[in-house]
This record gives C-alpha cells, sequence and structure tokens, in this order.
C-alpha cells in the first residue's frame, strides 16, 4: 500500500505540472455554468471552459450516440440520469440519443452498418478499433476542428496514439484503462509481487475445485501482460515486423512458464474458456486471483473485499496492457458541430469524473488528478500500473492479427504445438499483415 | 378482385387461334398477370438478384467498403486466391463436406426409422411425432447455446454423464475447445438432432402413400418384415429418398450458426466450414471481395451437386 501511495503521488505531481503549463495558454477561469461539477472545477481547465461556450452556434440538433457502456453494473445509469442532461442543461439545442449496444459482436454489427450506411453520428468505441475503421474511411477527422489542440495537451499520450492513423487524428480517447491482479484477501493474505512468488502462490493454492490464478481466456488482451512482463515482444517499436520479436527465445520463454504452469494444472479452467469463468471463479472463491480492469470492482469486487494489487514483476518489468474506448465521429455524420460540442463535454472534467465514480479511468491529466479518483480505493494499483501499460500494436490489421495470435496462443497451451513452433508460425503469418 | 371477371371474359370466345392473335392474348394476359405478380417479383428482384449481381461484381474488385467506386479491380485473382493459395479455405471445404457426409444419412436412417415406428398404430402417435418435430421448429440460435451448455467444458452435463454415470470416459473433455475431433462432435450431433423431425415428417408422409395391399400381398406370400421392408416399402420410398437427400445436401451446406456460436471455427481455425470462413473474411477482416468469392464458390457448388442429383432424380423417374 506504501509503494502504492508513493507511486499515486508521483503520477499525481506529474499530472499536476501539465496541469499548470496548459493553464497558461488556457483562458483563466471558466465561464460556463460548472456549478454542479465536483470540487475540481475550480482549477482551470482547457478543455472544460470550451464546452457550455460553444454549443454548435445554437443550432438545433438531435445526435445518435452508440456506446458499450455495461447495463449489470452502474455505467449506463450515469450516462442516461447524470451526464447527458447535463450536458443538454449547457446545450439545450442539442437532444443527445444514447444507444446502449451489445459489447459482444459489436465489430460485426459496426462493419454491417457502415456498408448499410446505417452508422450513428458518434460512437464509443474500443480503442483497438479506430485505425481500422479510420482506414476504412468511415471517421471524421477530428484534428483539424477548432479546440482539437487543446484536447490533445490534457490528454494523455499513450491513449491519445490509438487515434491516430497515416499521421492524422479520428477520433479523441475517452477511457482508459488496464487490467492488475485482483485477489481475495481470505484466500491470499498478501499479493505476490515478483514472478517468482507468484508462481509459488499459485501451486500452494491448488486444492479441490481451487486454483491459484484464473486467467480470463487465452487471448491477446489476456496474455499480453504476462509475455510483455515475463520478458517477451510481439512486434518490432513501430508495429511493422513480428518475426524476431514473437519468435524470440524471449517471448517463447515467456509463454512456456505459463504452459508449464498449466501442464502442472494449476491455472483456473478459465484460462481455456472452461467453467467457472474468471468472475464466477473468484466469487465462487475458486480463485484467489484473477487479472481484470477497473470494471470489476463496482460491478462485484468491491463487495465481496476484492483487493487491487500491481503485476508482479518478472524479467521484463510489470507491464498491463493498455484499454479503453475512444470517441469517434462518423463521417457520414450530419450534425458534425453538435457531435464535436458533445465530444468535448465528454473530455471536460465534469463528465469525467462522473463517469471516473463508475469505474471508468479518465484520460485528461485533470480529471485523473480530482478527488473522483483519488477518493476511489481501487484505482491506486491501476494507475501505477497504467505507467508502464503498452497498448496493442496500433494497426488496421489488428482483428486479423488478434485472431492468429489467439490461435498461437491456445495452441500452445494445449500441447497441440511447442511454442517455438507456434509463435515462429504466428510471426510469419502477421509480418505480412504489417508490411501492408 | 375487378380483374378476375376480365380473365374468364378473353378466355371465353372460342375463335380459330391463329399465332398473331395468340401473341397478342398472350401479351394482355402478361397485363392482367402482372398487378399479381409484381409484388413477389420486386422482391426476388431487390432481395435475390441484385444481391447475387452485385456479388458477382465485388467478388472480382478488392472491394471498398465506404466508397465503393474507389474499389480496386482484380480480375479472378480472389477465386484464384482462395483456390491455390489459401489452406484455411480447404479446411473449411473439407469440413462442410464432412458435415453433409455425416449429418445427411444419419438423419435419414434415424428420420426413417422414425417415421417407420410411428406409422405403426401405437399409443401416443400424434404426441411422440409432436416430440421428433419440436428440434425443427425451435431456433438455432436456441438449440445451439443449449448444445454449448450441454457441451461445456469441465463439469459440463455431457461430460457428468460419461465420465461420473457411465464410466465411457475417464476424464471431462473440453468438447468445443480441445481438438478438431472433440469439437465435430456438438456440431455434428445438433446437426442430426435437429434435422430428424423433417425426415421423419417427409418419409410419414411417403410411408402412408404406400398401398396397404401391396404390403398386405407380400404377407400373404410370407414375406416376413424385413423383406417386406427391403423389397416393397424401400423401393416406393426412393423418390422421397432422393428428394430428401437433395435438400438436406443443400441444408448441409448451409452449415453456419452452429459452428459460429458453438466453436466460432476453433480451436485453432479446425472447425472453420464454408459459410463461417465466409463471413470472417467479409466481416472480421473487412475483405468483402475474397468473401463474396468463397461465398459464390460455394454456390457453385451447390448448383453442381444440385445439377447431378436432378439427373439421378430423373433416372429414378425412368426407372
Amino acid at each position: 500500500m506504501k509503494r502504492n501511495l508513493a507511486a499515486m503521488v508521483a503520477v499525481f505531481s506529474l499530472v499536476a505540472s501539465a496541469c499548470s503549463s496548459s493553464a497558461t495558454t488556457a483562458p483563466p477561469a471558466t465561464t460556463a455554468p460548472l456549478a454542479s461539477a465536483p470540487a475540481s472545477a475550480s482549477v482551470p481547465s482547457p478543455v472544460a471552459s470550451t464546452n457550455g461556450m460553444d454549443c454548435a452556434g445554437g443550432k438545433q440538433a438531435t445526435i445518435t450516440f452508440w456506446h458499450t457502456y455495461n447495463t449489470d453494473g452502474p455505467e449506463t445509469k450515469q450516462l442516461d440520469d447524470v451526464i447527458i442532461p447535463a450536458f443538454e442543461r449547457y446545450c439545450p439545442n442539442i437532444t443527445v440519443n444514447a444507444v446502449v449496444q451489445p459489447a459482444t459482436g459489436m465489430h460485426d454489427q459496426l462493419v454491417t452498418a457502415v456498408a448499410g450506411g446505417a452508422v450513428p453520428d458518434l460512437m464509443r468505441m474500443d480503442i483497438i478499433w479506430t485505425p481500422e475503421f479510420a482506414k476504412l474511411g468511415a471517421l471524421a477527422q477530428l484534428d483539424t476542428l477548432p479546440g482539437f489542440d487543446q484536447i490533445k495537451s490534457e490528454v494523455f499520450p499513450g491513449p491519445l496514439a490509438t487515434n491516430a492513423y497515416q499521421g492524422k487524428y479520428y477520433g479523441v480517447p475517452l477511457d482508459t484503462n488496464t487490467t492488475v491482479m485482483i485477489y481475495n484477501p481470505k484466500l491470499l493474505a498478501t499479493p505476490p509481487t515478483t514472478m517468482d512468488e507468484l508462481k509459488a502462490d499459485v501451486i500452494a493454492a491448488k486444492g479441490t475445485n481451487k486454483w491459484g490464478l484464473g486467467l480470463g481466456g487465452d487471448g491477446s488482451w489476456n496474455l499480453f501482460p504476462w509475455i510483455w512482463s515475463l520478458g517477451g515482444q510481439i512486434t518490432n517499436a513501430d508495429y511493422t515486423k513480428a518475426s524476431g520479436y514473437l519468435d524470440s527465445p524471449q517471448t517463447v520463454a515467456a509463454l512456456q512458464w505459463l504452459i508449464d504452469l498449466n501442464k502442472a494444472g494449476v491455472l483456473g479452467p478459465s484460462t481455456l474458456g472452461g467453467k467457472p469463468d474468471s468472475w464466477g471463479g473468484f466469487q465462487g472463491s475458486n480463485y484467489s486471483m484473477i487479472n481484470d480492469g477497473p470494471w470489476f470492482f463496482p460491478a462485484v469486487g468491491s463487495a465481496m473485499g476484492a483487493k487491487p494489487a500491481v503485476i508482479p514483476t518478472g524479467p521484463g518489468g510489470s507491464i498491463g496492457v493498455v484499454g479503453g474506448e475512444n470517441l469517434v465521429i462518423f463521417k457520414t455524420s450530419p450534425n458534425q458541430a453538435a457531435d464535436w460540442a458533445f465530444a468535448k463535454f465528454m473530455l471536460s472534467d465534469e463528465a469525467q469524473e462522473d463517469m471516473a465514480a463508475v469505474g471508468q479511468m479518465p484520460v485528461t491529466s485533470s480529471a485523473s488528478a480530482s478527488k473522483a479518483m483519488t477518493s476511489v480505493a481501487y484505482y491506486g494499483p491501476y494507475v501505477q500500473q497504467l505507467k508502464t501499460a503498452m497498448p496493442r500494436p496500433v494497426t488496421p490489421a489488428w482483428t486479423k492479427m488478434d485472431t492468429i495470435l489467439t490461435n498461437a496462443f491456445d495452441a500452445a497451451l494445449r500441447g497441440k504445438e511447442s511454442a517455438t513452433q507456434a509463435l515462429h508460425d504466428a510471426a510469419t503469418q502477421i509480418d505480412p499483415l504489417l508490411a501492408q | 378482385m375487378a380483374v378476375k371477371p376480365t380473365l374468364i371474359e378473353r378466355r371465353a370466345p372460342a375463335g380459330p387461334v391463329v399465332g398473331e392473335r395468340h401473341g397478342a392474348r398472350g401479351l394482355s394476359e402478361l397485363r392482367t398477370a402482372l398487378p399479381f405478380m409484381l409484388p413477389g417479383l420486386v422482391l426476388v428482384l431487390v432481395f435475390v438478384v441484385y444481391p447475387l449481381v452485385r456479388g458477382l461484381q465485388m467478388s472480382l474488385y478488392h472491394w471498398n467498403l465506404v466508397a465503393p467506386s474507389q474499389s480496386q479491380f482484380v480480375g479472378l485473382d480472389n477465386y484464384v486466391r482462395a483456390l491455390t493459395q489459401d489452406p484455411v479455405f480447404w479446411t473449411a471445404v473439407r469440413n462442410t463436406v464432412l458435415y453433409a457426409v455425416i449429418t445427411v444419412p444419419a438423419q435419414m436412417a434415424i428420420g426413417l426409422g422414425s417415421a417407420l415406428l410411428l406409422n405403426a398404430a401405437i399409443r401416443g402417435r400424434a404426441f411422440f411425432r409432436a416430440l421428433f418435430y419440436l428440434p425443427v421448429v425451435t431456433s438455432w440460435l436456441v438449440v445451439s447455446y443449449v448444445f454449448a451448455y450441454l457441451f461445456s467444458d469441465g463439469p459440463g452435463p455431457v461430460n457428468a454423464l460419461l465420465v461420473n454415470t457411465l464410466h465411457i470416459l475417464p476424464a471431462p473433455i473440453d468438447w468445443v475447445h480441445d481438438s478438431f475431433a472433440s469439437a465435430e462432435v456438438p456440431i455434428n450431433l445438433l446437426g442430426i438432432w435437429k434435422g430428424i423431425g423433417w425426415n421423419m415428417v417427409i418419409f410419414l408422409a411417403a410411408l402412408q402413400s404406400i398401398p396397404v395391399q401391396l404390403v398386405e400381398a407380400a404377407s400373404v406370400d410370407g414375406a416376413g418384415p424385413w423383406p417386406r421392408f427391403r423389397h416393397i416399402v424401400l423401393p416406393l420410398l426412393r423418390p422421397a429418398i432422393l428428394f430428401v437427400s437433395v435438400m438436406l445436401l443443400i441444408g448441409a451446406f448451409n452449415v453456419f450458426i452452429s459452428v459460429y456460436l458453438l466453436t466460432g471455427g476453433g480451436p485453432q481455425g479446425s472447425t472453420e466450414v464454408w459459410l463461417s470462413y465466409m463471413w470472417n473474411q467479409a466481416f472480421s477482416y473487412l475483405d468483402f471481395g475474397y468473401g463474396t468469392a468463397v461465398g459464390l464458390l460455394m454456390g457453385l457448388s451447390v448448383i453442381a451437386i444440385g445439377l447431378t442429383q436432378r439427373r439421378m432424380l430423373r433416372g429414378s423417374a425412368e426407372n
């Protein structure tokens, strides 16, 4: 806890300096009616100050907003009951029609919508899809819009980078996250801090219907933190080559480490798609540890006393995977100005902090430093993990690459192929995709 | 309604039919019939013909989904790629053929068997007929999820039955995740189970059209149940058998929902079928040109199989 606290202080001092530097170029005080905003509204924020003043020139508009905020947790309720009413108070001329979409099958549904011209005005989409749909020509370029540069200076560079395609921006980051270790203090007194400790804990925890660690699956999202922390790599730094990285001896060793644990029968069945799944197994006290995002706490974790901890350190460090969502505007939307006004509002301190209260981590420095964040106990390890977290390869070919990687990991973990063979084959298939 | 009398009126006058007048009458009949045909014709044009032509066009391009006019013409490249450069395409073809080879005969055999049983005067006949037919009218989506549950990993119902109750398996199998062989089990079982009822109904109808006298005459001549079935019933069922096999084969090539929901083509793409592969190319990888080429290749092979079977049907009619 002490270490986490120190990390948080470090992050927030960083954040504070970013704030003060941007404040010098911004209007000194906000003229927007932000009276209902939390305490931090008194800190001048250039993003917050622009909304309320610019409501698409007062033109009447109804905009449709697709999102995948959860409905079993409090996210959608917060959006519908707090965020959108607040926006519509500032901009009475704009009506936001928010439509919750199922996360499962969203990609395919979106492709159909794009092909049929049935897309909404704007959408909250997985960060990993933005380059793909930008390449497709479905998204509006945002970096030419008034106020984009201010947003650019306010948001974290990592999440912002996921909006870029061929040097232009096709979205703004909306929320960010990563996964950390979540442990059940009733089953595990102290979380492991190194991979060796974790291995010992996992082996010790094995019993009848008891496992030390249940991963959420064996796809890229679930395995990247382990591959990276155990010293492996996926591609080179500019995502143009996988051979020599994905099939390097370090990556093979990292995957082998997981294979060995699985072979010993100490990894929960959820790792290979079995039952109980990671949430169910954690709730049922079958798993003492899982690896998941901050949304786990408001939905399940907080009520049962779950605790977060940073990923144990291995030869590659303690590396999480960056997740989150971007806000994109579709090229075909007739209400671009109104869309942009809403997008800017969603990046205001008020909206960012209100969503932070329900498990959505802010992307702006100012909102991250706010009381909304510091008062939530479980955010600490996530904020620390985000400092070293890495994004999945930012490439339009990601969907295909993800399938190839998942197949390779799955084959290796099930012992159908050796780690060396599986990763070599995957790298050979991925190279031409990245070269395109 | 007002048109109907005209139709009769025009047919009524009996006169010498010459070529010219015949043509004119045909045209005016068409004019009369057109309003009746139009709704159906429009639906077929919009939802069958147009997509087909558009699909043919797409398959010759590197298709740009958002700006079709900027699509790059690649000729037959998509077809060449599928047939000569894509091993997963052939895996999908193999699995589709395998599915047809396993499920079509099995559905027909069990369907015919249950039809024979339910053709007899047994108690609760209507109840059993409804019971067998129930899977046919239940949505693929629902039954796929039911099978996914039945064949779930670890202590799933099927594993529990085979491991704990019947002691056939030493340990639970991760049916849909473990291997190609294990994942094909629920896919094919579902295909068979869901189709039995439809086969049963067709065979029941065919059985009831067999004259009782023929079977009775054979009995009088001393033929037992098996010779009666083998030499009287089965030959008379031949048209029904050929009809059912044509329909089932086309149906088998269309297998998609069960694979998509049970295995998603996994593990490692080994259970991919023709349509799931087409879907993935188009909707997951946005390669619509290639996806339509894969789909059209399937259409071509279904047409080829259908024509072959038609020839067989015609042969049987001549017999």
